[in-house]
């Protein structure tokens, strides 16, 4: 995901507008939430090569960006909710206005779980901003920068 | 000879018609001299037999043009009232004319381009009146005074309104001149009432009746659309008294700009007391600083509180990188408002024991069916109809008389707390910017990062808006002169960003300027001929297409509204986005013949991309690099 072009549609606000939510109420890196690796064993076995497709039908990538890392919205790069708090807050989340819930009736639990599956499997794309020279040097600027100034009269 | 001609030229301007019998002449002379020394071209050994050579008769008959008639001294036109326009014109100071050509200004355009030399104003070829406001609404953002816009009749002018609209809306103001022909080829481009298609958001417009009245009325227009708030203001010029003789002289009119409205003393003084008093007063800015004379009022205004300024989007009101610049601590009890932008601008919601102020001069901009400035910060406690820049200097004196010692003391903890909270934001800001910086589409905030070193120690401006690009130049960028933030389009219309740099790239040439605009791709297609107006007339400017292949916003609204009606979830691309095909943006900038690379897939190569860009630019001419981007 980190390589290659998207050349699709885009559409995005689902995923994109509940990780948003998430990260305004804090819910998703909340207590309880744990890495993706630790799963529930009753979790859904997920397809992440149909994930992807279902995160750029989606438009997820609108508010999260396509490695799950950009946009308006939360990051979804790692994941940081197992996948039955995943599914269930694309089912009911917080702030629907910013992140529209996504029904049963039209996207199963197994869809989700494909997505869950494709943002597990994305490496990540956020070096630290210290290992980013351009990035670095502009951290640098702002410390560097004059202390308030007092007022002169 | 060549001397003999040139001082007789230099002593007795040739006229029309004056030219026209000298060529008729020298035709015939020439025609003669050609047949008497019996010039002939040299027969090719392969060619068929020539024809015999015309005779002298033969050739007098068929290049000497017959002596003038009365019909030819009845058609040409001595001094003509276009050219007395055109002194006018000058004497405002208008550098600029940016016009899609139309037969109703046909007068007009000869005198600009011939009695006036193409100088003061050069005449500036657009390929869409939308580009000619457009350019002049960026324009006159960098030089601080406007541009004239020459416009075809109704459809010229109807073609540019959402321009207008967007410059009304943003308070900026444009020369507007349209051309009007009852004699025309084209009845449907005329009109009774020409300016009655954009009278709701121009501030002023008039149509002389006489040439003597066109001076008094181009005064007018340029006086009303550059006194706050600055609008565009539409002269109707009559195609007759362009073309017709001036009967005498008319004169230049006196050009003496008014003062501009600032607030009455007693509530400067009321305002100043507020401010004083208040524990944790805001100061939020919307279209506050005109010029950078507002941003330093601003500054010292603030710094004399210690109070933390909300600069908004709508342009640079604020230093980026100031201390005080932000939001402050904790939530204010008593909100300054100067020139809210509407929706786009700095919000406050109002709530128990915070008060609002709000210096306005909106409210001189009344429009009887827009409702622009409605979606401000709210009802203010006090509203000041005013303009803010012009009031700042008498508000800051009226406050420092009031600071006490006891409140001083207060106001630098305040602004240490402030500073504190801005220090952070900013380090958040850059951190932040690391997010998906390997991610192919490339990120918003990698472009702009890779931008900040190759223009932070040139001269710079960036021209475009930062809404639909997450803000990365102003949360990266030093931003402090005013022509380093341009703001956006006033009006919402999508379509500016192109043309409006494309003006403010040519103001800013003058000062050996770089200009930077980062152009959505669905903005670049309302008005891509721009590219070639920048390319003919030599306008730097770098642009660099945010290129996400879609109008994303309603990408993501639509999700919503599918989303709230729970179907049809897959469905948000359709009618939303710009694929199937790409658009290849690069080739579409070369086909202007305008440098282009792109599009860049691989962020590795975007840095090179944007040096090579540069590069051109400093060098004197425009380039385009199309980045295909991350949505946001």
């Amino acid at each position: 995901m980190t390589t290659g072009t998207r050349d699709r549609p885009h559409v995005a606000a689902g995923l994109a507008g509940l990780l948003l939510a998430a990260a305004a109420t804090g819910s998703v890196t909340g207590p309880g939430a744990t890495a993706a690796g630790a799963q529930d064993p009753a979790a859904l076995e997920g397809d992440a090569a149909n994930g992807e497709r279902l995160f750029t039908d989606y438009t997820c990538y609108g508010c999260h960006g396509y490695t799950g890392e950009t946009g308006r919205g939360p990051r979804l790069n790692p994941p940081r909710l197992r996948q039955a708090q995943f599914i269930a807050y694309l089912r009911n989340p917080p702030n629907p206005r910013q992140m529209p819930p996504y029904r049963q009736d039209d996207v199963s639990d197994q869809k989700l779980a494909d997505i869950y599956a494709y943002l597990v499997s994305l490496p990540s794309a956020s070096p630290e901003a210290e290992d980013i020279p351009v990035l670095r040097d502009i951290l640098q600027e702002a410390e560097g920068s004059a202390p308030l100034p007092a007022d002169p009269r | 000879m060549k001397k003999k001609i040139s001082a007789t030229a230099k002593t007795a301007p040739v006229t029309r018609r004056g030219f026209l019998k000298g060529a008729a002449a020298g035709a015939a002379a020439g025609a003669a001299t050609l047949a008497d020394r019996g010039v002939q071209a040299e027969p090719s050994p392969a060619a068929p037999p020539a024809a015999p050579p015309p005779t002298r008769t033969q050739l007098a008959r068929e290049t000497a043009l017959p002596p003038p008639t009365r019909a030819v001294d009845a058609y040409l036109v001595e001094r003509p009232g276009s050219d007395h326009m055109t002194d006018v014109l000058r004497a405002l100071d208008i550098e600029y004319c940016a016009s899609n050509c139309g037969s109703s200004f046909e007068g007009l355009q000869e005198s600009i381009v011939n009695h006036g030399g193409n100088r003061r104003p050069e005449f500036l070829t657009c390929l869409h009146e939308e580009t000619a406001v457009g350019m002049a609404h960026g324009y006159a953002k960098v030089a601080g005074k406007p541009m004239m816009a020459l416009l075809h009749g109704t459809v010229g002018i109807q073609h540019a309104s959402m321009a207008i609209y967007n410059a009304y809306c943003d308070r900026v103001p444009v020369y507007l001149v349209a051309g009007l022909d009852y004699d025309g080829p084209v009845a449907a481009h005329n009109a009774t009432d020409l300016a009655a298609l954009v009278r709701e958001f121009v501030k002023w417009d008039g149509q002389p009746a006489s040439l003597g009245e066109f001076g008094p009325s181009a005064v007018r227009a340029y006086h009303v659309a550059t006194t706050p708030p600055m609008a565009p203001a539409l002269l109707v010029v009559d195609a007759k008294l362009q073309k017709d003789p001036a009967d005498g002289d008319p004169g230049l009119p006196p050009v003496s700009p008014p003062r501009f409205p600032s607030a009455d003393a007693g509530s400067v003084r009321e305002i100043a007391r507020m401010l004083v008093e208040a524990d944790s007063p805001l100061i939020t800015a919307g279209l506050a600083a005109r010029t950078q004379a507002g941003i330093d009022l601003l500054v010292e205004l603030a710094e004399l509180l210690q109070a933390p300024v909300d600069g908004g989007g709508a342009r640079l009101n604020f230093p980026s990188r100031h201390p005080l610049a932000g939001n402050g601590t904790g939530r204010p009890d008593l909100v300054l408002n100067l020139e809210p932008a509407g929706r786009g601008g700095p919000r406050v919601p109002a709530g128990p024991g915070m008060r609002t102020i709000t210096i306005s001069s909106a409210e001189f901009l009344v429009s009887r069916n827009f409702s622009i400035y409605e979606a401000g910060p709210g009802a203010a406690d006090l509203l000041v109809a005013a303009d803010a820049q012009a009031t700042l200097p008498a508000l800051i004196e009226e406050v420092r008389k009031l600071v006490t010692a006891d409140r001083r003391r207060l106001f630098e903890e305040r602004g240490a707390a402030t500073a504190a909270a801005h220090a952070e934001r900013r380090r958040r800001d850059v951190r932040s910017a690391r997010h998906g910086w390997d991610a192919s589409p490339v990120s918003l905030a990698r472009i702009a990062a890779e931008l900040w070193p190759l223009i932070k120690d040139e001269d710079w401006s960036f021209s475009s808006p930062q809404g639909f690009i997450g803000g990365w130049p102003g949360r990266l960028w030093d931003m402090k002169r005013s022509y380093h933030a341009l703001g956006a389009q006033g009006g919402g219309g999508i379509g500016y960003s192109l043309p409006a740099s494309v003006g403010a790239a040519l103001a800013n040439r003058g000062h050996g300027r770089i200009t930077v605009n980062i152009n959505g791709d669905g903005d670049l297609n309302y008005a891509p001929g721009a590219l070639w107006t920048a390319v003919h007339h030599r306008i730097p400017l770098l642009t660099v297409v945010h290129n996400n292949r879609a109008y994303h916003q309603e990408v993501m609204y639509l999700q919503q509204q599918a989303a709230a009606r729970n179907r049809g979830v897959d469905r948000a691309a359709i009618g939303t986005t710009i694929t199937d095909p790409n658009i290849d943006y690069a080739q579409m900038a070369k086909a202007y013949g305008m440098y282009a690379e792109g599009p860049i897939e691989r962020p590795a190569d975007l840095a090179p991309a944007l040096r090579r860009g540069v590069e051109r630019v400093k060098a004197g001419e425009p380039a385009l690099i199309d980045v295909v981007s991350q949505p946001r």
